[in-house]
């Protein structure tokens, strides 16, 4: 790009190269672009070599990477989408997305352990982008279900109407906590888990002794297997959530119970 | 890139297509194939229980069946037995007492018979006895038919006779 004329990359930040200033909208295809691409590429093949022996046994026993697939996607299916969106016809229409987000955020975050590589999910553009859909999802399906004015009642968040001063104002806060609360939560976990291993391999070279390097290393892969689980375990809130929040959206309709207080790390 | 805070609103519109583009991809051409397998074995297995459940409660109704078959056979025997005893038993007696009647009846016509037999020998007596004394008095009058005392003698058997025939 810096032969290209147009910008120039001044310490890492993209500028017009005519005045030096940033320009509106940075489009670079980063580095976390192209985990993304990865990612998706990984994911979609996976499901075409399972798909390929679809189209051959339908009927036969799952094998290898299909049982794996089939075990994500059954228990995404019974486990997470089926409790919170409680008709069967949502369920069909939605597991596509549920499985998809889970999908790629766990390859996203399974890719960032690979050494030389980048956690896409580790920055906040990813996460918020994930979660702008998850935002989507939840209202739009609330909208198209219950209607603008059950969405607009639940909005009260079942309180009496007198309430609704105080609870409308809350409620629409929650609309936009909800994603946000998914995007931090999404890139602190995996951001926090790469900090804590730069942390311990940077003390070698903090305290420039080759004595430490046992303590870290033993320290860096205890983290590493950690990070290993917090992979998974990440990419099963951010879904499970999602779906809860499309649950609690659509409320009373689904006959779900109305508790508000969803909490998970 | 630099700053870990930093939200670049290219990374949220590149995230943005990728996902829509990933998920477009997998919904159409990814997930749809496993989904209708995984619904297609789902109702296979849902059925094949289905009909073996209801070959299980057919093959218990046969063998209820069966086993009530069984039983009436059996009980319809035990009572074809006892029957048959009975009837036997009945027979037995009803020859026993056949068998006790004609002896009766033999007895009493054998009495009959040895009662006739004995009146006939009786009458055969009393005539033979009779024509003996006839020959031993027209002997004994053809010897000694004199005098009164012979007469009156040969009066008196003869009055006796009479009175006796």
């Amino acid at each position: 790009m810096e032969e290209a004329g147009a910008y120039r990359l001044v310490k890492g930040h993209v500028v017009r190269a005519s005045d030096g200033r940033a320009p509106a909208l940075d489009l670079s295809v980063t580095n976390l672009v192209v985990f993304q691409w990865i990612g998706m590429l990984l994911v979609i093949g996976l499901f075409f070599l399972a798909g390929r022996r679809y189209r051959r046994a339908p009927l036969a026993p799952p094998r290898g990477i299909q049982n794996a697939l089939e075990a994500v996607v059954v228990y995404i299916r019974d486990e997470v989408v089926r409790p919170n969106l409680r008709s069967e016809r949502l369920v069909r229409a939605f597991m596509p997305y549920f499985v998809g987000l889970f999908c790629f955020i766990l390859v996203l975050n399974l890719l960032g352990l690979l050494p030389g590589m980048h956690t896409a999910t580790g920055s906040i553009g990813t996460t918020a982008a994930l979660a702008i859909t998850a935002f989507l999802v939840i209202n739009g399906l609330a909208i198209r279900e219950v209607g603008i004015k059950g969405w607009l009642h639940h909005l009260l968040g079942g309180a009496p109407v007198y309430l609704a001063p105080i609870m409308v104002p809350i409620e629409i806060l929650g609309l936009f906590t909800k994603p946000f609360a998914l995007t931090v939560r999404l890139f602190a976990n995996m951001s926090a888990g790469h900090i804590i291993l730069l942390s311990l391999v940077g003390l070698i070279f903090y305290f420039r002794s080759i004595f430490v390097a046992p303590m870290s290393i033993g320290f860096s892969i205890f983290i590493y297997l950690l990070e290993t689980l917090v992979c998974f375990l990440q990419a099963y809130i951010f879904t499970i959530l999602t779906a809860v929040f499309v649950g609690l959206a659509l409320g009373d309709h689904a006959d779900d119970h109305h508790g508000h207080a969803v909490s998970a790390s | 890139m630099d700053g870990l805070l930093q939200i670049s609103p290219g990374l949220i519109i590149w995230t943005l297509v990728n996902f829509s583009l990933y998920l477009f991809i997998l919904a159409k051409f990814g997930y749809k194939p496993l989904r209708s397998a995984l619904e297609q074995r789902e109702q296979t297995i849902a059925d094949s229980i289905r009909s073996a459940e209801q070959a299980r409660a057919e093959a218990q109704r046969l063998l209820t069946e069966a086993d009530e078959q069984r039983k009436r056979a059996h009980a319809e025997m035990v009572e074809l037995l006892r029957d048959a005893r009975q009837q036997a038993e009945r027979i037995v007696a009803k020859a026993a007492e056949e068998g006790e009647r004609v002896k009766q009846e033999k007895l009493q016509e054998a009495e009959r018979e040895i009662e006739r037999l004995v009146a006939d020998a009786r009458a055969t007596l009393k005539r033979e006895v009779a024509e003996l004394a006839l020959q031993v008095t027209q002997k004994l009058l053809a010897q000694q038919l004199d005098g009164e005392l012979h007469r009156r003698v040969v009066e008196q058997s003869l009055a006796q006779l009479e009175h006796t025939n």
